[in-house]
């Protein structure tokens, strides 16, 4: 094969074999997480950034300059993660690159790369080698280093390089190292041009459909459907199963056998297999039906089913079809999960919530659409997690509406210090960001979560199932009980200076467990106050702050 | 010339040595713990203080009552049966109503008493701050000033009155209707520890959050510290809710290294203030720049 130069309707065909072989690889691609706990999820944020720019795009009738600008746009806006803005910015960099041209050959495509490269290393502050830029870079730096008869040449050139930094990023990167891994983004990213790049020899793309998106779950008025109502709108019904191999031959299992079923059942059908894992998503009146036909292939990872009659009715305030609120000086946004966890912050003032952390990562139009909703004078945006930072950034540059002071918190422990100290009343937005800043400043956030893979670090052999607890990046304690994994985390964080304790449960652990830990913590640290908040929170059994 | 006396309340918390050596008397008001009525002594001479505050720090709800008219009517009437002026200084009219009954016996007793003049003045502060201005009316009399003349002069020092309250929680205060706080106090606050300061007009107003124990500890000597005036001639009030004596003496010896004062006084919050603010509430009062805070508005 020998293509010479790609306009738009190919261009879409390379986005859409990206996509799918992305797709197909996510799950790898989320495990490539430095940390042995179940919340990677660069995988899932590179794709539904990708997706966000493929449905910008329904046509492909124009000039390559501005088809690739309406699918860099449309990435801008549904980047999430690091990964994803990171993504999203080489896209912006590329359409600038392709600005004016019609097709492009092996030479603009390669200088358009360079160009994404430029642009990818703006948009972050301190950019770190070893990661997803390393790879674009030396990538695209070495493919542009000589002339190409045609567009396979420089995919060639380019994937073999970017094969060679991936491989090379434990070097660079320590975390990597210790982990034992390879970055992901930049993983994430190779699959991209893979896909891509096998479109160019031959392979058809299979289409991309839904998305991984969670729906928030919804405080329901039960009075909405009662003893005389009629089932009108049927359940929606969610489910994530697991494929598995007693049942089912894995390797041949189609999707297409379930949304078929689906089809005589209901509508509203989506249903698409990410690695072993298949979501369902179909509006039924029958749900057992759904649920038994479906498990004849797998066991289910989550289920959902809610009564349409009453999601329709009643939205929560933080749903985006909420109405909007009333012009106010000051609001707070936040990002957080964990039911306990983002009541306790609307108590202390965040106006809005929106549902993510460290395995879902919400996206740049999702910090948007908080904005546009809490619709204030000033808005103060708290992250809470360090991959989520860049998307609250470029989405407080891409809005004009407010002024928006985006608060470096990284954690919920930040988060939760800062706003204790909220206090809006001096009216001065740069003093009152300040002080949430200051109140930040030495707070200590440690997490006990459960292994998912058996490996070395930090000194502890570690196994799949124990309990481990870490802060930051350090794993300070590991056991196979939950409760002494958490006392001895504690021993290990330096109290010096600190007097209060927050241990924030999560939905896997009880109260009794967490008061006995309190206990624990108060006995071995007289005059620290220690308090149990019941957060909800998947994925940590417990957070503590110490501040 | 009419002798002057200087009468207050029991949210003054005056001691009774202090009492004594400025020659003032007090109306009691009343607590009531499980449906039992208590005067509210000051001599803490059937209760004791720690006792009372481990009540409350059990959870019991013990609530208080204004001065009964008898009890005014008691008091007065010694003083005036005596052929004193009164003066008499209440519990900021924030916190009690006191004041104004007070003041409807008063114009009765006037009638009764023609030579005699009774002011009946709203301190706009509470507990040890009331108390303060008790002891300056005291001695301003006891230099030859008339009731008139004394009530004119302590009006006029009222705001000059500091008082800045570290406590563990605005709960008490919140139940027992005797704060204001605007919305950034409001919530699920735990380990942030409120300064309470009393406002212009007299309300105990939430003015400031500090994280910590021992921050806002610092933070009531800071405050004091940057407001007090002329701090050598005067006596710093340490006050308490039963707080542990170590606590007692590390904020007075950081008191005692920052601000050099002629002497700092130490005593226990009496069960009136007591039963509102709240267990282990410490504060410091001393005379400062005057008090030009309102809550609710912005600060400049």
């Amino acid at each position: 094969m020998s293509t010479q130069y790609i306009d738009s309707p190919l261009l879409m065909k390379l986005l859409r074999g990206g996509i799918d072989n992305l797709n197909k690889h996510v799950d790898e691609i989320n495990e490539l997480n430095v940390f042995p706990i179940p919340d990677g999820d660069t995988g899932y944020n590179m794709l539904l950034t990708m997706e966000g720019g493929l449905r910008a795009v329904p046509d492909n009738n124009e000039e390559i300059g501005a088809f690739s600008r309406r699918v860099s746009d449309g990435m801008l806006l549904a980047a999430r993660g690091n990964s994803g803005v990171i993504l999203s910015q080489f896209a912006d960099g590329i359409a600038a690159g392709l600005d004016g041209i019609k097709t492009a050959n092996a030479d603009e495509t390669a200088n358009a790369f360079l160009s994404g490269v430029k642009h990818a290393y703006d948009a972050v502050a301190e950019p770190v080698e070893g990661t997803m830029l390393t790879v674009i870079r030396e990538a695209s730096q070495l493919a542009a280093e000589k002339p190409h008869e045609n567009i396979e040449a420089y995919f060639s050139d380019f994937l073999t390089q970017a094969r060679e930094t991936l491989r090379n990023t434990p070097e660079m990167l320590d975390v990597l190292k210790k982990a034992g891994v390879v970055d992901s983004g930049g993983a994430g990213l190779i699959c991209l041009v893979e896909g891509a790049a096998s479109v160019l020899n031959g392979e058809a793309p299979s289409p991309v459909t839904g998305s991984f998106l969670p729906t928030a779950p919804n405080d329901l008025d039960l009075e909405l459907f009662n003893e005389d109502s009629e089932l009108t709108f049927g359940y929606c019904t969610e489910l994530l199963l697991r494929l598995q191999r007693s049942k089912t031959d894995i390797e041949l299992f189609d999707a297409d056998i379930i949304k078929n079923y689906l089809r005589s059942v209901g509508d509203s059908i989506v249903c698409f297999q990410t690695g072993t894992i298949v979501k369902i998503h179909v509006h039924t009146k029958t749900p057992y039906k759904v649920l038994e036909f479906c498990q004849k292939y797998g066991e289910y990872l989550t289920v959902k089913i809610e009564n349409m009659s009453l999601q329709h009715n009643n939205l929560p305030a933080d749903s985006p079809l909420a109405e909007q609120q009333e012009r106010k000086s000051f609001a707070v946004v936040a990002v957080a999960s964990g039911e306990g966890v983002k009541q306790t912050f609307r108590e202390m003032g965040a106006d809005f919530i929106i549902e993510g952390g460290q395995s879902m990562n919400p996206s740049t139009d999702d910090f948007i659409e908080a904005f546009k909703r809490v619709n204030a004078d000033a808005i103060f945006v708290f992250p809470n997690n360090g991959n989520v930072i860049l998307a609250a950034q470029q989405a407080a540059k891409m809005y004009n509406d407010s002024s928006i002071r985006v608060i470096d918190s990284k954690t919920i422990g930040d988060c939760y210090a800062a706003l204790t100290m909220l206090d809006t009343s001096s009216g001065n937005i740069e003093e009152i960001a300040r002080n949430m800043s200051k109140a930040m400043q030495g707070v200590v956030t440690a997490c006990v979560s459960q292994c998912i893979r058996n490996t070395e670090m930090d000194g502890f052999l570690l196994q799949d199932g124990q309990y481990i607890g870490f802060l930051g990046k350090d794993i300070l304690s590991a056991d196979n009980d939950r409760r002494d994994t958490a006392c001895m985390l504690a021993d290990r964080i330096d109290f010096t200076d600190h007097e209060i304790c927050i241990i924030v449960r999560g939905a896997d652990s009880n109260d009794a467990e967490a008061e006995d830990i309190a206990d624990y913590i108060r006995k071995s640290h007289i005059g620290c106050e220690v308090y149990v908040i019941d957060g909800g929170q998947e994925i940590y059994s417990y957070i503590l702050i110490v501040e | 010339m009419r002798r002057v006396q200087i009468i207050t309340d029991s949210c003054s918390d005056l001691t009774p040595e202090l009492m004594e050596r400025y020659g003032i008397d007090y109306a009691q008001m009343n607590t009531v713990y499980e449906g039992k009525t208590a005067p509210a002594d000051l001599a803490w001479a059937n209760e004791d203080a720690h006792r009372f505050y481990d009540i409350m720090r059990r959870g019991g709800r013990i609530t208080t009552t204004q001065v009964p008219v008898e009890e005014y009517n008691r008091v007065f009437r010694k003083y005036l049966d005596d052929g004193c002026d009164i003066v008499y200084i209440g519990c900021s009219l924030k916190q009690s109503g006191s004041v104004n009954t007070a003041s409807v016996l008063a114009k009765k007793l006037m009638q009764e008493y023609p030579e005699a003049t009774i002011h009946c003045i709203n301190s706009l502060r509470a507990s040890i701050g009331e108390g303060m201005l008790a002891i300056e009316a005291a001695k301003f009399a006891a230099n030859g000033a008339s009731a008139d003349e004394t009530a004119e002069y302590i009006k006029g020092r009222r705001n000059e009155v500091l008082e800045f309250t570290a406590v563990h929680t605005l709960d008490y205060l919140k139940r027992a209707g005797r704060v204001k706080a605007s919305s950034a106090f409001f919530g699920n606050l735990l380990g942030v520890k409120p300064i309470v300061i009393a406002d212009a007009d007299g309300e105990q107003a939430a003015y400031k959050k500090v994280k910590g124990r021992s921050a806002s500890l610092n933070e009531i000597i800071n405050l004091l510290n940057e407001h007090i005036i002329g701090s050598q001639d005067q006596t710093i009030y340490l006050i308490h809710a039963d707080c542990h004596p170590e606590e007692l003496l590390r904020v007075k010896e950081r008191i005692q290294k920052e601000i050099p004062c002629k002497n700092i006084h130490v005593s226990y919050i009496g069960p009136i203030i007591g039963a509102s603010i709240g267990p282990d509430a410490i504060a410091l009062l001393a005379f400062g720049d005057e008090v030009t805070f309102r809550i609710g508005e912005k600060r400049s």
